[in-house]
């Protein structure tokens, strides 16, 4: 195991830019951001400043221009592209704003998907998919398919799915953005426990400053640049062993 | 990703849109079960005609003359080399000569063979009335119906036990020496059997009886193998011996050579029919691809690599090739079968031969279903291929 001291997360001169048509547009520019264990980031910033690019960077999902991002001290870059997929699903979980299905499985088949991914057996994909289920209280939703529930209901199977692996990271790609107020906060106050409780490290990506309160470190961005970074309190003194196996017997 | 799950993933997906599935599958089905069809259809059809060609005993056997050479002639030293040829088991010397057959002065023109009982017991000829004649030595003879109804015998039957004037030319080559004159021989045999073959008058008598009448040459002999393998190095054996020979394997090879072309034929037409069904195949894929493009997204974003979303869209692809090459398959074979069994019937009620119209050899059934799993990934190469190039974030973007 990588040393508490060692930054779970380290983008280091981050640089991406695309091509549209022959010209480069830069989207990403020199940006530099740790966080460490424990941690709530929440990343703000107008449409458009490259947000979401940041995230997708970090998950291994879009190749940087230049510049290195570190999970745990390991460079995801060095890797081939199955390789991040294989490293994605081990140590993260991710929420994006529409939750995206495998339509032809139903509920608790979905939520255990990274499950299957990674190879586990039939029957504990289903055990541990069903605790989590449980936990969020979706036990009776279990044989539904997921389009069948209520846009909050999915955001927070979304979040099931995410957790069932027991990732150690959990990005949010506007999680919040198609609930009304009442929903979005419920999710809020689930992603606020995880981080407390459950001891997650947390990376969340958003436009709307009201979750600026959740977070414990805020980062602001602007025109694909870090304008400020602010610690909110000292990240937790947490150790990797005080970390909740969410997918542990809960009966 | 385990192979139970990648399986029981793809099946989700094909019963998800049963008719589109049931469709492409069925596609499969009809052109692997029509080009299984017309392949049993050749295989049947050769096994009829060879069946009627030849039993296994007539395969083992040559037949050697010795063509128009003025070299060569059949005659007790030749057939003694045929004999010490390895592989041969026994030889049988046989004379044909031109004749003429009297009955009380009704008289016709015909051949007459000289057969010993060996030879004759090896050809197993059709006799309907009487017996077959006793010895080598007895002056007996058995006449095939046609010359029986030639020599105005109403009922053939009624000629057995009768006396039969034979007169016979003997041409030079089957007199001791090279250049004698022809000469015409008579003798009076007793009718044993009627031969139930033939369209042309002729008769069988004892070679050595021939042989008493100054015939010392053999028109012909046949030699029978040890085994249908060995007969074409016999054959080769005697042909550098400078006669000619013929077996009725030639003809069998072929026969079989024919119906390959044939069974090719046949099969170029279900080609068609795969090629049809491949393009329904490929569309069915695509188009599964193009919907799946935002869950191709999200399971790669959860961690899903290339190999296991190519393997999804290939065993999608497996599944319906095999459910259809199967079902096409058995579909044929059973249509085959039933066919069969009413030709059968049909030729039992009208009192002929049974036979197989449709065979299915071990070898069709195999070589359908790995065509159906060829077709398989012929098919879903592309396609697979495609969805595990989609760029994740790309794909969560699609519409």
């Amino acid at each position: 195991m990588a040393k508490l001291n060692t930054p779970t997360l380290e983008v280091k001169n981050l640089k991406k830019s695309f091509l549209v048509g022959k010209e480069a547009i830069p989207v990403l520019k020199e940006l530099n951001l740790k966080v460490g264990f424990g941690e709530f980031v929440v990343i703000l910033g107008p449409s458009g400043c490259g947000k979401s690019t940041l995230l997708n960077t970090i998950l291994g999902l879009e190749q940087p221009t230049e510049g290195q991002v570190l999970v745990r001290g390991k460079d995801i870059y060095t890797m081939d592209e199955d390789g991040r997929a294989t490293f994605r699903r081990q140590k993260f979980g991710v929420v994006y704003q529409q939750p995206n299905w495998v339509r032809s499985l139903n509920v608790i088949e979905n939520v255990a998907f990274p499950l299957n991914i990674a190879g586990v057996s039939h029957g504990e994909a289903m055990k541990r998919a069903r605790n989590i289920l449980y936990l969020f209280k979706f036990d009776n939703y279990a044989k539904y398919y997921p389009m069948e529930l209520s846009g909050g209901q999915q955001q927070k199977l979304s979040m099931c799915r995410a957790l069932v692996s027991n990732p150690w990271i959990i990005m949010a790609d506007e999680p919040t953005g198609n609930l009304d107020t009442v929903t979005a906060e419920d999710l809020m106050y689930d992603l606020k426990v995880l981080n407390s409780e459950s001891k997650r490290t947390i990376v969340m990506v958003t436009h709307n400053p009201a979750y600026e309160r959740y977070a414990t470190k805020l980062v602001y961005m602007e025109d694909g640049k870090i304008k400020r970074i602010m610690q909110r309190e000292k990240p937790m003194e947490v150790k990797q062993e005080d970390v909740v196996d969410l997918t542990e017997e809960v009966f | 990703m385990k192979l139970g799950f990648i399986i029981k993933l793809s099946l989700r997906n094909l019963t998800r849109y049963k008719l589109r599935t049931f469709l492409t599958a069925g596609g499969v089905a009809i052109s692997i079960g029509f080009i299984s069809f017309l392949t049993a259809l050749g295989y049947g059809l050769q096994q009829i005609s060879t069946n009627q060609i030849a039993n296994m005993q007539a395969l083992q056997m040559l037949t050697i003359d010795a063509g128009n050479s003025k070299i060569v002639s059949i005659n007790n030293d030749s057939l003694s080399k045929f004999s010490n040829i390895l592989g041969v088991e026994k030889v049988y010397p046989m004379i044909s000569v031109a004749g003429s057959l009297s009955l009380q002065g009704s008289k016709v023109d015909g051949i007459v063979y000289g057969k010993s009982t060996d030879a004759l017991s090896i050809e197993n000829p059709k006799i309907s009335f009487g017996k077959k004649y006793s010895s080598d030595k007895s002056k007996e003879v058995i006449v095939n119906t046609s010359a029986a109804k030639k020599l105005g015998a109403a009922n053939p039957q009624g000629l057995v036990g009768r006396e039969l004037d034979l007169s016979m030319v003997l041409r030079p080559e089957l007199l001791l020496n090279n250049g004698q004159p022809a000469k015409t021989v008579q003798a009076t045999y007793r009718v044993v059997g009627i031969l139930n073959e033939g369209n042309s008058p002729y008769v069988y008598v004892p070679l050595d009886n021939l042989k008493d009448l100054g015939v010392q040459n053999f028109s012909s002999a046949q030699v029978k193998a040890t085994s249908k393998d060995n007969v074409d190095k016999i054959k080769v054996l005697i042909e550098h011996m400078g006669f000619k020979v013929s077996t009725v394997k030639d003809t069998v090879d072929q026969v079989n050579q024919f119906f390959s072309v044939f069974r090719a034929v046949l099969m170029g037409f279900g080609f068609i029919a795969v090629a049809v069904s491949c393009i329904g195949m490929f569309n069915t894929l695509t188009i599964s691809l193009i919907e799946k493009t935002r869950e191709i997204g999200i399971m790669k974003s959860l961690g899903t690599t290339k190999k296991d979303v190519r393997r999804i869209f290939i065993s999608e692809a497996l599944l319906i090739g095999m459910v259809g090459g199967i079902t096409g398959l058995i579909a044929s074979y059973l249509l085959g079968e039933a066919l069969n069994a009413s030709v059968y019937a049909l030729a039992k009620s009208s009192g002929n031969n049974p036979v197989q119209i449709f065979v299915f050899p071990p070898m069709l059934i195999i070589v359908a279903l790995l065509l159906s799993i060829l077709i398989s990934f012929l098919t879903g190469a592309y396609p697979s291929r495609r969805a595990s190039r989609i760029s994740a974030l790309n794909a969560l973007r699609y519409e």
